[in-house]
């Protein structure tokens, strides 16, 4: 393969979708953890979509919840000057969506197994809620956490539908490596799908090989 | 000296229990056969159950109040609780353990008071070891110290022996008995133990299924 980009870009827009998606899915996680009610679980539900959803469909309402005639689109315009569409941006928000559900998933269950005894010690003894969210629930839950963050991460890098749909497949600025295999298997270029391939067969056995063997071991 | 006064019904799906008493000073030993509810009564005390009715007041401070809508959180009503299982931080040292609960908000001053609590619980060289290895004596002894770091007004004691070997629960005995005495401060003890009774209590109340029937001392 002699063009590298779109695998960087692959790695930077997965990197940054997992560092926001992990921020987002865990506050949602703890808050739905503690909160359950029937709202809790629409909400559950609505994140857990882009799991059930073909990738397609997903990047079809994103581009519809952000196309450059949508609100949240034209908002996004008038603060950075530029559509958020068929750019870089639009690839980090369709990996951060596909990453969501696996981090919410995980930490919400990991969260809700931490032994209630342990945090109700910590408040008895004086803590606020925000520290034994952070001293106690958090650390006790981060294996879990771990998991769906890794899983998180090896879907924001694989994602092909819903980024071709948000952020298109300009080679050189929106092409990521997924894309790039599929438009190098259309082109009849073997050598550039069978590396790109590998490369991310290769990242997805380690993540697995992590979340197995690393965030589920017991403690 | 403070005084604590309880007079609540206190249900969770299934289970109705109506405690009545009051403590002062010493130690006072809630007891009775498992499940008569004597540990629903300390939750209620501590604040992590809202009772269905009733009144828990210590000195002027109202903790719960079902007429007047009044539940203090936990976290201000200045208590220690020794749970039977010791409920530490397994991925902290003892001594940060101790560190978290006591109520300083400058970290050294508050290792300074978690050190000093440690070493008078007799673990003064497994401060920095791993909490997971301690034995189940030693976490006891870790809650312990945890439980006192906040100064607390009222010890919660929660079958603290029960998961004890013979040796180790002799010597927590008389740990909390000479820290109780210390500090001048009311413990509950709630065990269904009858040597727990006789060894270490100042007043008793006892417990049938469901409710308080007397109390002594």
């Amino acid at each position: 393969m002699s063009d590298w980009f779109p695998l960087w870009l692959s790695l930077r827009v997965s990197v940054i979708a997992t560092l926001l998606a992990s921020l987002f899915g865990v506050a949602l996680a703890y808050l739905l953890a503690k909160w359950q009610s029937r709202f809790t679980a629409i909400v559950e539900a609505i994140f857990t979509l882009p799991i059930v959803l073909p990738p397609t469909v997903l990047g079809y309402y994103l581009l519809t919840l952000l196309g450059t005639r949508s609100t949240l689109g034209q908002g996004w315009e008038s603060i950075f000057g530029s559509p958020l569409v068929f750019t870089q941006s639009g690839a980090v928000v369709a990996a951060t969506v596909s990453a969501l559900p696996f981090v919410i998933r995980a930490a919400r269950a990991a969260i809700s197994n931490v032994d209630a005894r342990v945090e109700e010690a910590a408040r008895v003894m004086g803590l606020s809620e925000f520290r034994v969210a952070r001293v106690v629930t958090l650390p006790l839950a981060s294996r879990g956490i771990g998991a769906g963050v890794a899983l998180g991460f090896a879907r924001a890098l694989g994602d092909f539908g819903a980024t071709v749909m948000v952020a298109g497949n300009i080679p050189g600025q929106t092409q990521t490596l997924p894309v790039a295999v599929y438009d190098a298997v259309q082109a009849g270029d073997d050598a550039t799908a069978r590396t790109g391939s590998l490369v991310l067969g290769a990242i997805a056995v380690v993540v697995l090989i992590l979340v197995t063997q690393v965030f589920a071991r017991r403690r | 000296m403070t005084t604590l006064g309880v007079d609540v019904r206190v249900a969770v799906p299934g289970f109705v229990v109506e405690a009545s008493f009051s403590a002062r000073g010493g130690i006072t030993a809630l007891s009775g056969p498992s499940g008569s509810g004597k540990s629903l009564t300390l939750a209620a005390i501590a604040g992590t159950l809202r009772p269905a009715r009733g009144t828990i007041v210590c000195d002027d401070n109202i903790f719960a109040d079902t007429t007047a809508g009044v539940h203090m959180r936990s976290q201000d009503r200045r208590l220690g609780m020794v749970y039977q299982h010791a409920a530490l931080l397994d991925h902290r040292s003892p001594l940060d353990n101790v560190a978290l609960a006591v109520r300083q908000a400058n970290v050294a001053m508050a290792k300074e008071t978690a050190t000093a609590l440690l070493e008078r619980v007799g673990l003064g060289r497994a401060m920095s070891a791993k909490t997971r290895s301690l034995s189940g004596g030693e976490r006891q002894r870790v809650a312990l110290a945890r439980a006192l770091a906040g100064e607390p007004r009222i010890l919660l004691l929660d079958e603290p022996f029960s998961s004890l070997d013979a040796a180790s629960r002799d010597s927590m005995r008389s740990l909390v008995r000479s820290l109780v005495d210390e500090r001048g401060i009311i413990a509950l003890l709630v065990t269904h133990d009858a040597q727990d009774v006789t060894a270490l209590a100042d007043h008793v109340v006892v417990y049938e299924p469901g409710r308080t029937v007397s109390a002594s001392g």
